[in-house]
């Protein structure tokens, strides 16, 4: 008797948690795309209603540097593309996020999260104003973009992540 | 989600932990991650006698936990065992072939560094970095170890085995990181790089300003121990405790700051004060002023100042460091340690160089420079002679050849001279460098 008890507890539990498994990923999915939202409509200086996301998951846009990329549509008109991505600093990963024109070039860079012990100066804004424009040309550390001493390794990775990016984006059929 | 429950002395402990279903979602940067348990705990009898009850109370829990998790379990964006561990390090092997005229010298042939980065990140916050060095091959060095906890980008605490935040080469003193074979003389003989020592504090960046601090209270040199341990070619050099077994009688302050506003640009600010330590305190009694009166005099007070700049655009990269040192007690000491230590220490480079493939699209680079250095560690003295080959000046020209951002082969001559003498020392240095 206990023990069929138990194994009904168990099935309720199997039951339940599933289902708010499943509750939980949707939910997920709508964070992020919200953060994301909140963040440009932040950074463009707009209302956070005039956008929404689609999620693209096109193979030509697999990279190892690509954690995400969306559709942007503001004000039901498509306007570029915003890409999560990924880079490696001194002692430790970071995240930051591209955002696309429709032509592909690039509006705009934040970085979102820096953890390492060096090289969080890439997240100046300043020294990020540079990239905007890139359309997927040379683009060299050192040379075309600013050196930021204190964080060869952060910067050097960006910069290899938004060319790199930036040219999968624009040969991408999408 | 998955659900673990331990039986102990009639007591179920359930653990329930929800996994996000896409790990690699923004999630991580949301700022206030709750803890993703949910933790059960019901008895024996209550899962026997009263097992509706129970189930209702678990379905509840998982209901509120869920509540709570929803959104934010994606926050604890879990890292795969690749991205919680970096591994990371820098080498330097040298040859160093001192050159003269009259004399047969030998050639030195050296690893001189190999050292290994490792950092282990717990979660979002916390996270644990260190550095194992071995130095010319036989010796063993902890050269960094700390723990870090970010509670935002402006604040960190952290805690360990921290490198001195004094110039530029003693908190970046990868070779990939500086011209020249051999780290700047300055930063060895009045800021004594690698200069570590335990302590904690703060750190962060304020991006609005684009200026970064360091603020650290740590142990300090140690000048006596058995015998004096600072002197006046070498300076504060020889009283690095390195976190072994280290001494701390008087705590030290240690203090930077960066900014970075200006593309290219990257200016330092760098000051640290406080007074030495000294095992000569250990085991008098409180009341005993002779006693207390002879350790005192084997303590020196010191403040330094660092004032760093660096500077690239178009291929050119400059860079400039001065440092000032005031030791007080000086007198005393020298007299008690039998030591000839200066009461004031100053120097200052400035470096030139210019990467001849900056038009070139590719990611070496190769640098002429060269490297101007005054330093002093006698720079004032009290109640000792100044000795004048202390006031010395050194001049780098060399090349360094980038493969890649992290591999270098460099080749400099050095001239070494100092105001005792009219005549430079020369020495050529060959060296390959790596950083990962």
């Amino acid at each position: 008797m206990v023990l069929r008890k138990i194994f009904i507890a168990v099935a309720c539990l199997l039951l339940i948690s599933t289902g708010q498994a499943q509750l939980f990923g949707a939910g997920a999915e709508d964070a992020a795309s919200k953060r994301l939202i909140k963040l440009l409509s932040k950074e463009l200086d707009a209302d956070r209603s005039e956008f929404a996301l689609e999620k693209l998951d096109e193979h030509c846009l697999q990279s190892e540097l690509i954690e995400d990329v969306s559709r942007v549509y503001r004000d039901q008109k498509a306007s570029g593309f915003v890409v999560s991505a990924k880079g490696k600093g001194r002692n430790d990963h970071f995240n930051y996020l591209i955002y696309f024109n429709e032509d592909r070039e690039v509006e705009l860079v934040k970085v979102i999260s820096y953890y390492s012990d060096h090289g969080g100066e890439i997240a100046s804004k300043r020294w990020l104003q540079q990239f905007v424009g890139y359309d997927g040309g040379e683009l060299d550390y050192g040379d075309e973009v600013q050196a930021i001493s204190g964080a060869t390794l952060s910067a050097g990775s960006i910069v290899v992540g938004i060319r790199e990016i930036t040219i999968l984006l624009q040969d991408c059929n999408l | 989600m998955s659900l673990s429950c331990f039986l102990q002395d009639g007591v179920a402990d359930c653990f329930i932990r929800f996994l996000p279903k896409n790990p690699n979602k923004w999630g991580l940067w949301h700022p206030l991650a709750p803890t993703t348990f949910a933790s059960i705990k019901f008895t024996s009898q209550l899962m026997i006698f009263d097992m509706k009850k129970s189930l209702l109370l678990v379905s509840m829990l998982i209901g509120i936990s869920a509540y709570f998790v929803n959104g934010q379990n994606t926050a604890e964006k879990l890292l795969d065992a690749e991205d919680k561990l970096s591994i990371g390090g820098y080498a330097q092997i040298d040859y160093n072939q001192p050159l003269s005229s009259d004399v047969h010298q030998n050639g030195k042939m050296d690893i001189h560094r190999l050292v290994m980065m490792f950092a282990y990140r717990f979660n979002e916050r916390t996270q644990f970095v260190t550095e194992i060095e071995y130095e010319h091959v036989s010796e063993v060095y902890v050269e960094q170890a700390f723990l870090n906890y970010r509670i935002n980008n402006w604040l960190n605490f952290r805690g360990g085995l921290l490198l001195i935040p004094m110039g530029i080469v003693n908190e970046y003193h990868e070779p990939a990181t500086y011209n020249g074979v051999e780290r700047p003389n300055l930063d060895s003989r009045i800021v004594p790089t690698t200069w570590r020592e335990i302590g904690a504090g703060f750190t962060g960046t304020f991006q609005q300003l684009d200026l970064k601090y360091q603020l650290y209270l740590v142990n300090g040199f140690k000048s006596y121990d058995g015998g004096g341990k600072l002197s006046g070619g070498n300076a504060l050099r020889g009283g690095r405790q390195k976190g072994a077994e280290s001494i701390l009688t008087h705590p030290n302050l240690s203090t930077k700051f960066d900014y970075y506003g200006i593309p290219g640009l990257r200016l330092g600010l760098s000051a640290y004060t406080g007074k030495t330590q000294t095992s000569l305190y250990n085991g008098i009694p409180k009341d005993d002023q002779a006693l207390e009166a002879m350790a005192d005099s084997s303590v020196i007070g010191l403040n330094m100042l660092g004032l760093d700049a660096r500077y690239s655009t178009n291929g050119w990269v400059f860079r400039g460091q001065l440092n000032y040192a005031s030791l007080n007690n000086t007198d005393e000491y020298n007299a008690f340690a039998g030591k000839d230590l200066g009461s004031q220490l100053f120097g200052y480079y400035v470096e030139a160089g210019y990467d001849l493939l900056n038009k070139q699209s590719t990611e070496q680079k190769l640098v002429p420079f060269v490297r101007y250095e005054k330093h002093n560690t006698h720079q004032k003295v009290d109640g000792i002679a100044q000795n004048l080959a202390y006031d010395r000046t050194d001049i780098t020209a060399g090349i360094g050849w980038w493969m890649a951002a992290g591999a270098v082969l460099k080749a400099d001559l050095q001239w070494f001279g100092n105001e005792a003498t009219d005549d430079y020392t020369k020495q050529l240095n060959l060296g390959i460098g790596i950083w990962f």
